[in-house]
């Protein structure tokens, strides 16, 4: 079962990682319009297309959340 | 490691680990480095714990004397399950200081003698399941029918 779904495996989760990473670069404070999180860990680079092609990164994100003055308030890893 | 003997296994067996990719910084680590430490000497474990379960990975084209692999990332519950390929030369460099069941063929009681498994590999099994994650365990499909035949069998009384 595994060694089925293992080729497109790559290919899914390049594309929930650029999803991810910039929907949560996106996400900023409704009053001063800063940024909520900082992601600390590195971040897909080329998106797959194609099932067979292999990611440059890992699939997971270390972020912190950020209160509105740019202070760290959590670190998270997803 | 560049700067060391170009040959470390002239002075004492030395050991390069390299983590494929790592949870925490999300990066992947190019395999050539296995490479390049085996080329200098070096005996070699690509930790692929996290790497595995996502990538595709050629043990023909890695020169690793050794890749660890997690089930768990792989399959989910129950933690703690995995396994070490290794090459069998690399496996004969290894001292195991102790034995357990089925690591062993013959066991000299009372004395300290024993016979260890015919098979490289068996001698270095592990035969426990990870102790933290005997709890997740019981909750595995094939442990709920243990469980289950055993509640039926702790019911049963004499009539």
């Amino acid at each position: 079962m595994l060694s089925r779904y293992v080729p497109y495996l790559p290919l899914r989760l390049s594309s929930l990682m650029h999803y991810l990473a910039e929907s949560l670069t996106e996400i900023t404070h409704d009053v001063a319009q800063t940024p909520v999180a900082r992601i600390l860990s590195r971040t897909p680079g080329r998106r797959l297309s194609a099932v067979g092609e292999q990611s440059d990164t890992g699939s997971t994100v270390s972020l912190n959340f950020l209160e509105v003055n740019q202070t760290a308030s959590s670190l998270m890893n997803l | 490691m560049a700067h060391r003997s170009r040959s470390p296994l002239a002075d004492s067996p030395c050991l390069f680990a390299l983590t494929g990719s790592s949870n925490v910084t999300n990066s992947k680590n190019p395999l050539s480095l296995v490479t390049y430490a085996s080329d200098l000497g070096y005996y070699t474990l690509l930790d692929a714990a996290a790497l595995a379960p996502s990538s595709k990975i050629s043990l023909r084209t890695i020169s690793a004397d050794a890749m660890a692999v997690s089930f768990y990332k792989m399959f989910g519950f129950p933690t703690g399950v995995g396994c070490l390929v290794a090459k069998k030369s690399f496996l004969r460099q290894l001292k195991r200081p102790w034995f357990a069941g089925g690591t062993v063929d013959v066991v000299q009681v009372p004395g300290d003698g024993f016979t260890a498994a015919q098979e490289i590999h068996e001698q270095f099994e592990v035969p426990f399941l990870h102790h933290l994650s005997k709890r997740d365990l019981l909750n595995y499909p094939p442990c709920r029918t243990e469980q289950l035949i055993l509640q039926v069998l702790l019911r049963l009384r004499e009539d």
